[in-house]
């Protein structure tokens, strides 16, 4: 389990992480989103022992990362310029993981050689990002991490590739119990592939919950009420979001979706119905409500 | 390993083989460089250079051998010592690589070792194997010596010292471009910061001789110190010192060579590995994120940006001054607001340039003001604080009782020039009388009346008490005589006359300067070997402004006597006569007579310890030393000479 607790990372006066706390469960996919600036790099190179916190504490399965090289001998990570050395070819940066992975598996970097198909000898700094991509996935599941950790992974993945690489992921996942920390703006391909979400903004994790957790305690109704305009709606309900097309009103609540469904239906609305909502709808409300909402401004 | 003790930390390893061959793999280059320029340096030229000698002498080859081990191998360690630790550390100064590299599942400590070691280990390999090869090429000669063998290997000791202290600069520092500038600067900066504070310190201290922090500063100055102190030197057949090792002279005969300084070098080695250890420390202190900053280490960022700030206020400061000024530093004419103004200007350029450096930008004013303020008020501080003089620098003269010895050196009229050692009291009364009489006279020197011009005359007054208590009390003074006070006892010119009828200075006058006080003041016994007494067949024309002799008319007329031991010792007792009767004078403000004769006398004495035990006196001859005269006289008697006297 990856517990952060309290983090605070300042640069220059500003803090980018401000008293972050997060929890990743064994073996989960763990989402971790937020705008531009949320911290969230900044998160990821704590728990690869990269940064070291200034206030706070940062654990993996309780013992500290920082320093340790117990704990990351069991973690890989993808950052997201993963470039190392300039004149490195691809052999040479295997040749360094092995060095430092006591369980690099040089059988199945053998296998995934057919899959990512990069010649050996070739020098990294020639690869195209999305080729750089490919190395790091390669030689991150050849090191056989018990903790993955990724930074915008995929960027710069062509669409198969990005199936490619996901499917080796969940397949480590299901086979060997890995926990995958992973960061990333593209929310419906986290939505895919994620079973925890946690949001980040201006150095906190605002929520962290199971994505069905999520989906659950956040609802989107279609209303439409009879007569013109809408009723005003109960005080006690916690509207994130509400707008509307003609007399169709969309509400989305914060809440227990049956006692959502409850609570309006002695509103007697003409059409009630629930929507599903996506994973950037409700990082979008989510964020919302801390004051990061996309804003009507006419140029 | 075992994921059921989670909280139990690996034992720190110190060395990744997979690192180091990663760094060896994709740094070969630069050690190939490495290895060739010394192949082209060491054994390749001391084979080409000697392997067609038909009659080979073995000590010039090896000291030429032992040359390319020491003076060059000191360049070398200068040189590629930076460029090996840039090629180790490099990934200190890229984000990418600093932050993949400190992903990995290794400490700090070993991340530092192995690149620390790697470098060390590449660069040892190929000096063994240069000392290899020049051991080769000295046994294909037929010159190899067993005992001189183990100092090829000397080159070890700088590149040691080179290399950690380059390694030094790299954690030091986020910007590989940084790190070389760095290192450059800091290896000479106690010298040049030497040099700089006591100009400074001269431009506002009445008296400034420089300070005494000079062996120290060298020191200080590693690049510098090994530059000037380490050389070849032979011990020649006859003689127990060790000498220059090109000094000429067929008759010589070489008993044994070596590198002189080897004991500085292994200090600065030994230096080095501390260095090395304190890099490391500054390596786990390191924050990740300060790659690519120039300063990497936070709390030496005020270190440098105040450093860099009063480095220019001293440099640029009186730069910028004797630009705007002219070269007015301790005259009249020197301007104390347009000093302290020039200098605080160049402290403030110092300043902000060093914070836009820090915070990559050139917008820096509002970040910068309130330090550059501290820089402004410090420098114009420190620049009245020693115009005031509020240490009482200026007017410091020790009591005689308490003098164990001075140094003084005495000048005028630009050609005038004596010096010596005063040891006994009323010797140390005229130079303490002289020295308070130049200290009163202070505004009348600073205004810098126009020298040369009538009575008044330039010179200087040197002086450099050493005290019974182990201070020292050093002050030179350039000063304007007015030959118009000679009558006043009490005035400067009056002190400074009586300073150089002082019997040290009259001694050395006597003597050319070559019998030291020291060896009077022990009373060693002289025996005397010889001499040489060159004189003017007739009078040989000079010239009118120098007196110095007209080049085509002296090898023609000057005539040379050799002396016999018994002659030279008469020549010395006569000049001990003349000066124990008083007839021989410093005229420091009056023409004298030469007579066209020179005496060299040759002497050896116990050289107890020191580094030579012979030597010799060059005299020229007074009209007032009549017993000299006398004894000179019959000496060239048979010469067929004219004596002449001339006035320089």
């Amino acid at each position: 389990m990856i517990e952060v607790k309290g983090v605070v990372k300042t640069f220059d006066g500003f803090a980018a992480l401000d008293g972050a706390d997060m929890t990743v469960p064994k073996g989960s996919v763990y989402g971790l989103v937020g705008p531009n600036g949320a911290g969230k790099t900044t998160l990821l190179r704590h728990l690869t022992g990269v940064y070291r916190q200034d206030r706070g504490t940062v654990t993996i399965d309780g013992a500290p990362v920082w320093e340790n090289p117990a704990v990351k001998l069991r973690t890989a990570s993808i950052p997201d310029d993963w470039n190392y050395f300039m004149q490195s070819t691809v052999r040479d940066m295997m040749r360094l993981y092995r060095g430092f992975y006591p369980r690099f598996d040089m059988a199945r970097y053998e296998k995934l050689k057919a899959v990512f198909d990069i010649g050996e000898t070739r020098m990294i700094r020639r690869l195209s990002k999305g080729m750089q991509k490919q190395v790091a996935f390669w030689l991150a599941l050849c090191c056989l991490p018990d903790c993955l950790i990724l930074d915008e992974p995929v960027d710069g993945l062509d669409p198969v590739m990005r199936r490619q690489v996901w499917s080796l992921i969940l397949q480590d996942v299901a086979e060997r119990g890995t926990t995958v920390l992973v960061s990333s703006h593209n929310l419906r391909e986290l939505e895919d592939v994620c079973d925890h979400v946690g949001i980040m903004n201006r150095g906190k994790v605002l929520l962290e919950r199971s994505l069905s957790e999520l989906q659950d305690n956040t609802v989107k109704l279609q209303l439409v009420f009879p007569g013109e305009g809408a009723p005003a709606l109960p005080d006690d309900l916690n509207v994130l979001h509400e707008s509307a097309v003609g007399r169709v009103h969309t509400v989305i609540f914060r809440g227990r979706q049956e006692d959502i469904l409850q609570r309006l239906g002695g509103m007697q609305p003409l059409l009630m119905d629930a929507v599903p909502l996506t994973l950037e709808e409700i990082f979008i409300y989510e964020l919302g409500g801390a004051d990061y909402a996309v804003r009507d401004i006419v140029l | 390993m075992s994921w059921e003790v989670p909280t139990m930390r690996s034992g720190t390893s110190y060395f990744n083989g997979a690192l180091s061959r990663s760094l060896l793999r994709r740094f070969w280059p630069l050690i190939a460089a490495y290895a060739l320029t010394w192949g082209l340096v060491g054994p390749l030229p001391l084979y080409s250079q000697y392997v067609r000698a038909r009659a080979l002498n073995a000590w010039a080859v090896w000291r030429d051998a032992l040359s390319a081990a020491s003076n060059t191998g000191v360049l070398m360690g200068l040189m590629f010592g930076i460029c090996f630790a840039m090629a180790m550390f490099s990934h200190l100064a890229s984000p990418r690589a600093t932050n993949g590299l400190h992903a990995l599942p290794a400490r700090r400590e070993t991340l530092f070792c192995t690149a620390y070691l790697t470098g060390l280990a590449a660069q040892a390999a190929v000096l063994a194997v240069n000392a290899a090869l020049m051991g080769l090429v000295l046994s294909a000669l037929g010159v190899f010596r067993a005992a001189v063998f183990a100092q090829l290997f000397a080159p070890l000791l700088p590149m040691v010292y080179a290399y950690s202290f380059g390694a030094l600069c790299m954690v030091f520092t986020g910007q590989i471009l940084a790190a070389p500038v760095f290192y450059g600067i800091l290896n000479f900066l106690a010298v040049g910061l030497d040099a700089l504070l006591s100009r400074f310190a001269g431009t506002f201290l009445y008296g400034w001789a420089g300070g005494p922090s000079g062996a120290v500063s060298v020191l200080l100055s590693p690049a510098y110190a090994m530059f000037v102190r380490v050389e070849v030197r032979t011990r020649y057949v006859g003689e127990d010192y060790w000498s220059y090792a090109y000094r000429y002279d067929p008759a010589l005969e070489v008993a044994d060579i070596r590198i002189q300084g080897l004991g500085l070098l292994a200090a600065y080695a030994a230096a080095g590995l501390l260095l090395a250890v304190l890099a490391m420390l500054v390596y786990r202190a390191r924050h990740s994120e300060d790659t690519g900053s120039v300063v990497a280490i936070r709390w030496a960022r005020p270190v440098f940006q105040y450093g860099v700030s009063f480095c220019a206020a001293l440099a640029l400061g009186q730069m910028l001054y004797s630009l705007i000024f002219g070269q007015h530093f301790s005259n009249g004419a020197f301007s104390l607001p347009g000093m302290l103004g020039c200098m605080a200007a160049a402290g403030l350029i110092g300043f902000f340039t060093a914070e836009m450096l820090l915070r990559k930008t050139v917008r820096v004013w509002k970040t910068g003001w309130k330090g550059a303020l501290i820089v402004a008020a410090a420098l114009t501080a420190l620049g009245l604080t020693l115009s005031l003089d509020l240490t009482g620098y200026e007017g410091r003269v020790p009591a005689e009782a308490d003098v164990e010895y001075a140094e003084v050196g005495l000048s005028a009229y630009g050609r005038f020039y004596t010096s010596a050692n005063f040891y006994d009291e009323a010797s140390l009364r005229l130079l303490t009388d002289a020295h308070r009489a130049v200290i009163a006279d202070k505004a009348r020197q600073q205004r810098g009346d126009d020298a040369d011009d009538g009575e008044l005359h330039r010179g200087y007054l040197y002086a450099a008490y050493h005290l019974k208590n182990g201070g020292m009390i050093e002050r030179r003074y350039e000063l304007i005589f007015d030959r118009a006070e000679r009558n006043d006892p009490a005035s400067l010119t009056g002190r400074i006359e009586a300073l150089a009828g002082a019997q040290p200075l009259l001694r050395d006058k006597a003597f050319g300067g070559a019998f030291s006080n020291d060896l009077t003041q022990r009373e060693r016994e002289l025996t005397f070997t010889g001499g040489l007494l060159s004189t003017a067949r007739k009078p040989i024309p000079r010239d009118p402004l120098s007196s110095v002799y007209l080049p085509q008319t002296y090898d023609e007329e000057v005539v040379e006597r050799e002396l016999s031991a018994a002659e030279a010792r008469a020549v010395y007792e006569a000049i001990e006569r003349d000066l124990a009767a008083g007839r021989v004078k410093n005229p420091i403000f009056e023409e004298s007579e030469y007579w066209d004769c020179t005496v060299e006398l040759y002497y050896s004495y116990a050289g107890r310890d020191s580094q030579y035990d012979s030597s010799m006196t060059r005299t020229s001859i007074t009209r007032e030393m009549t017993d000299t005269i006398a004894v000179l006289t019959q000496l060239v008697a048979s010469l067929g000479v004219t004596f002449e006297y001339y006035v320089p």
